[in-house]
């Protein structure tokens, strides 16, 4: 809970609780998530603007065998209830999977160690025609220096591949000390390989493309998110002023 | 300008100077260590700096202070207040400004 009062006040205008699932042991229960009303009585609002911040919920599944993909498929109804779903795909045929025909909104990019498998751009470039995000975690490269080593090589080859779109970039923080402003954050896409444009993107409107992705995967249909234009200067984190419309799922 | 939320050392002027330039060694190597980086100013009770580099240099700096992750085996963040290329634009938040 430190953690989140930490991002409201370095200025962030949404928060994903991230919750992970490791398949390495059997009969493993999709949890319940924690509602985020339980942990603050009064979301505070963001700096700058006058609306209130968001938080959501998120799961992670770790995926190293293709009979755990058949657990999005189940009807287990807790699975409804978080808004952003990401996997994290161990082989190459997985990562193949998981961009072309599972139903999830991130793609995580292992950081911590060296990748078995080089990126392909088929399966990338299908990703990117179904709206689906890679996501690239700063935290370790603060933590160590091997990691940092594996975080920049594996985000350069990445990049190499998809050009720099559809790139996420978020923090697996544990301790409100490893957190970082979103401007900073921006600067590391820099390093990564990304251009100005693309980095500040990472940061903000891909991320809020993932949302809207999430909420497109829960109603089953369509979103269709108009934001009216404002006339004084806005945060960038919050409302970019365009006509949203996200794919159908077929 | 930078603020230095720590854990509980408090560097003094030279500390701090020594902790940007390990950063920069850390990352960039001794052509990152050799970057000019002037501390204007330093605030001992908030531990925050303003600090000055050539533009050129700005993502490089800017990339190893975020980071950084320890200092004398503790944990530290370097939380980035403001940059601009002029030092009277740091005294006000531009996004706060009421027209």
């Amino acid at each position: 809970q430190n953690i989140l009062t930490v991002c409201f006040s370095v200025g962030y205008s949404a928060v994903a609780l991230n919750h992970v699932i490791d398949f390495k042991e059997k009969k493993q229960e999709i949890i319940k998530p924690v509602s985020p009303s339980e942990l603050f009585p009064s979301l505070p609002i963001v700096q700058g603007t006058s609306k209130k911040i968001k938080v959501l919920t998120r799961l992670t599944l770790v995926v190293s065998d293709p009979s755990h993909c058949n657990l999005l498929r189940s009807t287990s109804a807790n699975i409804r209830l978080y808004d952003i779903i990401a996997v994290f795909p161990k082989t190459e045929k997985l990562f193949h999977i998981a961009c072309t025909t599972l139903d999830v909104d991130l793609v995580c990019i292992n950081v911590t160690e060296k990748l078995p498998f080089y990126f392909r751009r088929p399966p990338v470039n299908m990703a990117i025609d179904r709206g689906i995000y890679f996501e690239l975690l700063y935290t370790p490269a603060i933590k160590d220096s091997t990691m940092r080593r594996y975080a920049i090589s594996n985000a350069i080859s990445l990049m190499q591949v998809c050009k720099g779109k559809n790139i996420v970039i978020s923090s697996a923080a544990e301790r409100a000390l490893e957190l970082r402003g979103p401007y900073d954050v921006a600067n590391l896409g820099l390093l990564f390989g990304l251009s100005e444009s693309e980095a500040k993107a990472a940061v903000s409107t891909n991320c809020r493309a993932t949302m809207l992705h999430g909420e497109t995967r829960k109603s089953a249909c369509g979103v269709v998110y108009t934001v009216k234009k404002p006339r004084k200067v806005e945060e960038e984190e919050t409302a970019v002023p365009a006509c949203k419309k996200a794919k159908t799922q077929a | 300008r930078r603020e230095l939320p720590d854990g509980g050392a408090r560097p003094n002027a030279a500390q701090f100077k020594q902790l940007v330039v390990t950063a920069l060694r850390d990352l960039h190597g001794e052509v990152g260590a050799a970057l000019p980086v002037d501390v204007l100013t330093y605030e001992e009770k908030t531990l925050s700096a303003i600090l000055r580099v050539i533009s050129s240099g700005l993502v490089k700096l800017w990339s190893a202070l975020t980071l950084l992750g320890f200092y004398q085996n503790r944990r530290c963040a370097f939380r980035v207040l403001q940059t601009s290329p002029f030092l009277l634009a740091l005294s006000g938040n531009s996004r706060e400004l009421v027209l």
